[in-house]
């Protein structure tokens, strides 16, 4: 899974957060949103929590140390950096252009402005001046140059994305057919200019959000050895805070920028700590000596009473977590049979007896506060009496012993789960038993699982999927686009329809044209029923009232803030 | 002596290479890709992951994967999935934690449970002998996860007077043993329960019977004071058994720290091993499983020769 904060010490267990535990997740592509300066307001509604700002003029200095569970595993920007590293770099770097959360919306970051020309093909950054890096060196255009060369670079392993592949001569600088990518020029002292080779509607939001690297301290760096460099471990970027310390199994330790060209951030230093364990994560949060932390439902409920001691915050879910059937598995491969599936667990009792109000039942993999989400779409309630009907009706016929036959085969099926989600499974476990089509569960640790889950090689498995650290259609291309290019053989879905759409999305650039086709996709998708939806598990802060943090919206939004992270 | 020890130094050569045979196909054997782990999942394409595979070296046979893994590794070139650092640097900087928190509780365990054992000794089936009983069968039953949370509730949320967890205060740098102290109590404590209460029976019975033997009589009919012949007769005879025992501890000092530095959240060896098997980060597993071995052939080597340096009866050649 994938989130940059999961809660303290807590298994990860979502496909994205695997990447967090294991260690991938595109940085240029995850990293989607950048630090707000500390000039710039936070982007709060509603009242203030303490700290949020305010009239008060805001203090400058202090530490504070906040526990993300896990440590990154690179600092360096293109080196498949976990999301841990990821919110390191929300408060390190700075992009072209950062997203907007939870809108996901383009916004200005180091480029001020930009136009697009008529066909759609062509981006022009008006880049902002007066930019240093964390060594004191001016940032040019040179850089941007280089950044993007070092991302197609022919040293770099495996192909070039797509989307970089849809920049004009970067393909033939991957193939080492030219020196330069041709269709990146820049004129004058602060402009750039992208050239595609077609229309392409997240440009912004996946290239143009890419990290800026230092070509002064890289390009005398051979590529293939970026990843073992000491850039790697501290690396030189433009951001509010400055990496000045990573020790393994301590922590990263970042201290103000002062020559930011937003102006320096609250705090002197920001101390980020990956404890491994939840409950050493909950005494350090007691004793004081940690300040921020994620926690789970079940340790909130302390926190949440003392307000004379702490602040808490609780946001959305962002990760969708739902039951992943093998579509080519016999069991499964009835369309009604998903339904009833869909039908048969209550979601509401569920996630009540486990969560203790912390988590609401999910019928989606797009958040609904996305602005694709399409509430329109099929949703499949707890409806047993449909459920037994559309089994009936697939020729699952209940058998003497409870358990559901079709031509000789008995509906029994193995659930792999990790350590965090038996428990899960364990409350699913009678509703389906009760169907007549009962699983076991499988406990395995998250390697083992991933590993196995590929179409094939599994029945079903718990699965999560978080929103907001990349632009939600690429959320539903990642598991639902079949080809171009070959889908990911985890998920194994494959509808023509669907993939026409994906392609008429990669040239929708209005609002309404975006929202009508992935809203289609959405409706297509969720009819077929490739996922049984669960729940979605709110995200839940805890800060020391000793340290402000603006409120969030959504969890991913955190680091974002961090230039307006401010000791009392 | 030398000679002998030279001997057992070039008899380890073979044991390393029969272990990292062993540990190599046991990993790869294990379930979990690491391709699988690592590859990008919003690029997780049959292709993207068939690029990885090769990148890693995984597609080739195993033989040449082990050859390609030792050479890199004696080179020094040896390099994390996940990390892309040298893990031999990985290893080494989280060596001296996990040393260093070994030590303290061997040291602690082994003063704790020799001065139980030999006080029950010296009572035998009394109210002292009960209680160092129960304090022994407290200390290798007593689960570590669990003990270490309790010191932590106690000492560092409720009383204060000991940090959570960590090596040393957060900005601190270098190894300042003032500032890592406090750090470290905690961590041996829970490290070394389990060791004091085996050494404590270990030297309770070592103890009782040469307290029986005749020597002992002797020493006392000669009108030596009762401390003496204690510490000079029994206790030097009754340590013999605990040398060899201490042989054997190393891998479990080893294995227990994984537990401890994770509750801990101490950066050592331990928890590295730990958090490299959870993400199939093979070349950090191999590594981290032949210095463990290394370490505890030497520690075995070590009580072999502290044997023959307690008792003088015993000679190698």
């Amino acid at each position: 899974m994938r989130r940059a904060k999961g809660p303290s010490g807590q298994t990860v267990l979502t496909r994205r957060e695997l990447i967090a535990a294991t260690g991938l997740s595109a940085a240029a592509l995850a990293a989607l949103a950048a630090c707000q300066p500390a000039t710039t307001g936070p982007t709060t509604s509603g009242s203030a929590a303490p700290g949020a700002g305010g009239t008060k003029a805001p203090k400058i200095g202090g530490t504070l140390i906040i526990n993300q569970g896990q440590e990154p595993n690179t600092l360096l920007p293109y080196g498949n950096g976990n999301a841990y590293a990821g919110n390191i770099f929300f408060a390190t770097a700075n992009r072209l252009v950062r997203v907007q959360l939870p809108e996901m919306s383009p916004t200005p970051d180091l480029a001020e402005s930009w136009t697009v020309s008529a066909d759609g093909t062509t981006y022009t950054f008006k880049v902002r001046k007066g930019v240093k890096w964390h060594d004191g060196n001016p940032f040019t255009l040179e850089d941007i140059k280089y950044t993007y060369e070092t991302l197609s670079h022919p040293d770099r392993p495996g192909g070039l994305p797509s989307n970089l592949a849809n920049i004009v001569g970067a393909q033939d600088f991957k193939d080492k057919k030219a020196t330069t990518i041709a269709g990146i020029t820049t004129s004058g002292d602060d402009t750039v200019v992208f050239k595609l080779k077609n229309l392409s509607a997240i440009f912004l939001v996946t290239v143009a959000s890419s990290i800026m690297v230092p070509k002064h301290i890289l390009s005398t760096i051979p590529v293939a050895d970026h990843p073992k460099s000491a850039f790697a471990r501290k690396p030189i970027l433009t951001g509010p805070f400055m990496v000045s310390d990573w020790k393994n199994g301590e922590g990263v330790v970042l201290t103000a920028f002062k020559d930011h060209f937003a102006g320096r951030p609250r705090l002197d230093t920001i101390i980020s700590r990956g404890i491994p364990d939840a409950a050493t994560g909950i005494a350090e949060l007691r004793a004081g000596s940690v300040q921020v932390a994620s926690v789970l439902a079940d340790q909130f409920g302390e926190f949440d009473k003392d307000k004379t001691n702490y602040t808490t915050q609780r946001s959305p879910g962002t990760t969708a977590w739902y039951m992943q059937l093998d579509p080519t598995n016999v069991l499964f491969s009835d369309r009604n049979v998903r339904e009833a599936m869909a039908h048969t667990p209550d979601r509401k009792a569920i996630t009540d007896a486990l969560f203790a109000g912390t988590a609401e039942p999910n019928y989606s993999l797009v958040s609904p506060l996305s602005y694709i989400y399409n509430p329109q779409a099929p949703k499949y309630e707890y409806d047993p009496a449909k459920a037994k009907q559309l089994l009936d009706a697939a020729g699952w016929t209940m058998g003497a012993d409870g358990v559901r036959v079709k031509n000789g085969k008995r509906f029994e099926w193995t659930y792999m789960c990790s350590p965090r989600t038996a428990p899960w499974a364990a409350a699913l476990q009678p509703y389906f038993k009760t169907m007549g089509i009962p699983f076991q569960i499988q406990q395995l640790d998250f390697g083992t699982i991933i590993s196995k889950g590929v179409v094939g090689g599994y029945e079903g498995f718990f699965q999560g999927w978080g929103n907001f650290t990349i632009d939600p259609r690429i959320d539903l291309q990642a598991n639902f686009l079949h080809t171009p290019p070959p889908s990911p053989d985890t998920v194994g879905y494959a509808n023509p329809k669907v993939d026409d759409l994906f392609v008429q999305g990669t040239k929708a650039t209005e609002e309404k044209d975006i929202k009508r086709i992935y809203g289609e996709i959405q409706s297509i998708v969720e009819g077929d029923v490739p996922f049984i939806h669960l729940w979605r598990i709110q995200d839940l802060l805890v800060v020391r009232n000793t340290v402000k943090i603006p409120p969030i919206k959504v969890s991913p939004q955190l680091w974002t803030t961090a230039a307006q992270w401010e000791a009392v | 002596m030398r000679r002998y020890i030279a001997r057992r130094l070039i008899q380890l050569i073979p044991l390393i290479i029969g272990i990292s045979i062993l540990s190599f196909a046991i990993i790869h054997f294990a379930p979990g890709d690491p391709a699988r782990l690592l590859v990008d999942p919003e690029q997780a394409t049959p292709e993207r992951y068939r690029e990885l595979r090769v990148e890693l070296g995984l597609d080739d046979p195993l033989p040449v994967q082990y050859v390609k893994t030792m050479t890199a590794l004696a080179r020094g070139e040896l390099y994390s999935y996940r990390s892309r650092q040298p893990v031999i640097n990985l290893v080494l900087e989280r060596m001296p934690t996990t040393l260093t928190l070994g030590l303290l509780a061997i040291v602690v365990g082994v003063l704790a449970g020799a001065a139980i054992g030999i006080l029950q000794a010296l009572r035998p089936n009394g109210p002292l002998d009960y209680l160092g009983t129960l304090v022994a069968l407290f200390g290798f039953t007593v689960p570590s996860f669990w003990l270490g949370l309790m010191l932590i509730m106690l000492f560092a949320v409720r009383l204060h007077w000991l940090p959570v967890s960590g090596i040393r205060p957060p900005l601190a740098t270098g190894w300042n043993p003032m500032e890592m102290a406090p750090y470290l109590v905690m961590p041996t404590i829970v490290l070394s329960t389990g060791l004091m209460g085996t050494i404590a029976r270990y030297v309770r019975s070592s103890m009782l019977e040469s307290l029986s033997q005749d020597y002992v009589r002797t020493a006392h009919a000669k009108g030596l004071q009762r401390r003496t012949v204690v510490v000079r007769h029994a206790l030097r005879n009754s340590l013999l058994p605990v040398i060899t025992l201490l042989g054997f501890t190393l891998p479990f000092l080893i294995s227990g720290a994984a537990i401890v530095e994770s509750i801990f959240s101490l950066p050592g060896v331990g928890r590295l091993a730990v958090d490299s098997v959870f993400i199939r980060d093979y070349p950090v597993v191999i590594t981290v499983t032949l210095f463990s071995a290394i370490a505890s052939v030497l520690g075995n080597l070590l009580a072999d020769v502290l044997y023959g340096a307690a008792d003088p009866r015993i000679q190698y050649s």
